[in-house]
């Protein structure tokens, strides 16, 4: 478990990280999300101890990363934002190299090795110089790297910035395949759309605040402010736009053609009941009525704009 | 691990892996290959062409030419080979992947000077050897040697220490000043700088000096490796003047020799320090 204690980060007077408080479980897939500058490498970088918190700590499984850093290195992978490769030697041997330095024991070490690229997919590059590794294998191969010595977490600094679609593609699937290995993963990004459909928790991070935190469906539930109800009719009635205007709890109304209506609504899923019911018994048909999901995007769009406080 | 344990730097120190990680570098077969191969057979028949021909003429070769071969190349390769060792992974971004894993800041920075020191240091004394095998020919052979009055197979011993003791002090500093820059090229730029002012300004000085405090002028030039070298292999020549400081040359040997082991033991601390400091994110890396 990750349990993220307050953690804040000053540069002279600019707050980086204001004492952001959150707790991960193994398997958690964790989308970091906020715009350029909002603190999420300043974040990562203190989880991953390479950087002081001023106030605050974090805990992997009761290890304090201020008080051990020590024991935290040993237990976690950390992929750096902007890296580069010892790329003079063989993709094998490169890992080789970390797996010494992460105290893998030499007869192990092969095994290992052969594990990790077969993990990443790059078990045809094993005899292959790490120099002449595209960028979306380079960056398979630092997360290799990261797996040497099979850490509880991962800290994932924006993986997928300068991939192509398919390596973007590739990429979630493997980290997909960490979660199901029951690790933690953080992965950071300032592009919505590459975490919203395989992370299971997320965070949304603005000038240093963590602004919402939890699993997809409540983040998203949390931060919207009116929800908007979709209603489709069986017959053309316009005026179902004028009908509904006045109703309690419906801030807004837009016709979509003529049997469709978008009612903006802001009340309890019991005021939404009872909407339905004025529906009905005024006569008018209803074939279809929904809540429209909200997606990450808008909620993210939302919070980074600082239509929510 | 405590913060000054000395043994966790030498004894299981994962860095060593730096030797494997050059060692792999060195020999990969794309080295192998075209020119690399080229250069390579070169410079072997050039070595075997002058260790068969130093041995070919033993009796006219002074060996101690070979000794001066050495403390250059000591005091230029090493410098060369060592000031990226820091540097060149900040520039190159791969600095942070050291500092996660689970090695103190003394391990890598012992590890990346060992690593370089060894190999370079292998080399140096390859081109060494020659002399010592003149000398032991010579010393089989009883040639008398003029004026001099140290065996030539301990001259080389004490040259060698001096060597090696110059080379670890020259690694000590480049290592610090690796430490301390964040590119490449900027290490490179301060390093020869380092070397200029060691190698050139400070025994200038000295020269300078003699005129307004000899005893100081004397202590400049009589520590410097290049002037110590010659006491350190030929021993101190008696020309029958007891007070020249040519008689004593020698004396500031070992005293040097220790001096310069401590100032690489405190550039190494400083080197560390330094990157102690980037790990914690108190200079950004
Ligand atoms: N070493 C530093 N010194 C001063 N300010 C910094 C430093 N590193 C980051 N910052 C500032 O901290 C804020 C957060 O940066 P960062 O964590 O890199 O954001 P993100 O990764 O979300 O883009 C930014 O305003 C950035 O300018
Ligand atoms: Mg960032």
């Amino acid at each position: 478990m990750l349990e993220v204690l307050g953690l804040k980060k000053h540069y002279g007077s600019l707050v980086a990280v204001n004492g952001i408080e959150f707790a991960l479980q193994p398997g958690d897939i964790f989308g970091f999300i906020g715009s350029n500058g909002a603190g999420k490498t300043t974040t990562i970088k203190m989880l991953a101890t390479l950087l002081e918190p001023t106030e605050g700590t974090a805990r992997l499984n009761g290890i304090d990363v201020v008080m051990d850093p020590m024991e935290i290195k040993r237990r976690i992978g950390y992929m750096p934002d902007f890296f580069g490769l010892y790329d003079d030697v063989k993709v094998w041997e490169y890992l080789d190299f970390f797996a010494t330095l992460y105290e893998v024991p030499a007869r192990e070490r092969p095994k290992v090795i052969d594990n990790v690229l077969e993990l990443t997919d790059l078990s045809i590059k094993k005899e292959a110089f790490v120099a002449t590794l595209s960028r979306g294998m380079q960056q398979r191969l630092c997360l290799a790297k990261c797996l040497v010595h099979d850490p509880e977490l991962l800290l994932l600094d924006e993986p997928a910035s300068g991939l192509d679609p398919r390596a973007r593609a590739e990429l979630k699937e493997l980290i997909a395949e960490l979660g199901r290995m029951g690790k933690i993963v953080v992965v950071s990004s300032h592009i919505l759309p590459e975490l919203a459909d395989f992370c299971n928790t997320v965070g949304i991070i603005e000038r240093g605040d963590l602004k919402a935190f939890g699993p997809v469906r409540e983040v998203v539930k949390t931060i919207q402010t009116a929800k908007v109800i979709e209603i489709r009719l069986l017959e053309a009635a316009p005026e179902v736009s004028m009908f509904l205007h006045g109703k309690p709890h419906v801030t807004n109304t837009h016709m979509m053609g003529s049997t469709t209506v978008k009612v903006e609504f802001a009340g309890t899923e019991q005021d939404q009941a009872e909407m339905l019911k004025h529906l009905v018994d005024s006569g008018y048909k209803v074939t279809e009525f929904r809540e429209e999901a909200a997606d990450l995007e808008d909620v993210f769009l939302k919070v980074t704009t600082g239509a929510v406080q | 691990m405590s913060r000054y344990s000395v043994k966790h730097l030498f004894v299981g120190n994962p860095m060593f892996a730096e030797v494997v990680r050059e060692k792999n570098k060195a020999f990969a077969e794309h080295n192998w290959r075209g020119a690399q191969l080229a250069a390579r057979v070169l410079l072997l028949v050039i070595y075997l062409f002058q260790l068969i021909l130093t041995l070919r003429y033993v009796t006219y070769v002074e060996p101690f030419i070979l000794m001066y071969v050495m403390l250059g190349l000591a005091t230029i390769l090493i410098p060369a080979g060592l000031h990226g060792a820091i540097a060149g992974d900040r520039e190159k971004r791969s600095l942070d992947m050291l500092l996660v894993a689970p090695v103190t800041p003394g391990q890598i920075i012992i590890g990346k000077f060992g690593k370089t020191f060894l190999s370079l240091m292998m080399l140096i004394i390859a081109v060494g050897v020659p002399a010592l095998v003149i000398e032991l020919v010579k010393e089989t052979a009883s040639t008398s040697r003029f004026d001099l009055h140290i065996s030539g197979v301990v001259g080389f011993f004490r040259a060698l220490a001096l060597v090696i003791a110059t080379g670890l002090s020259m690694g000590g500093l480049t290592m610090w000043i690796s430490s301390k820059t964040r590119s490449n090229s900027g290490a490179m730029l301060a390093t020869v700088g380092a070397l200029f002012v060691v190698l050139i300004v400070i025994p200038a000085i000295g020269g300078v000096m003699s005129a307004l405090s000899p005893s100081a002028s004397e202590l400049l030039v009589s520590t410097n490796p290049f002037v110590l070298l010659y006491y350190a292999y030929n021993g101190d020549p008696n020309y029958g003047y007891p007070n020249l400081a040519e008689n004593h040359g020698s004396f500031f040997l070992w005293p040097t020799i220790t001096l310069m082991l401590l100032l690489t033991v405190f550039f190494l601390t400083l080197a560390t320090e330094n990157l102690r400091n980037i790990a914690r994110g108190r200079v950004e890396s």
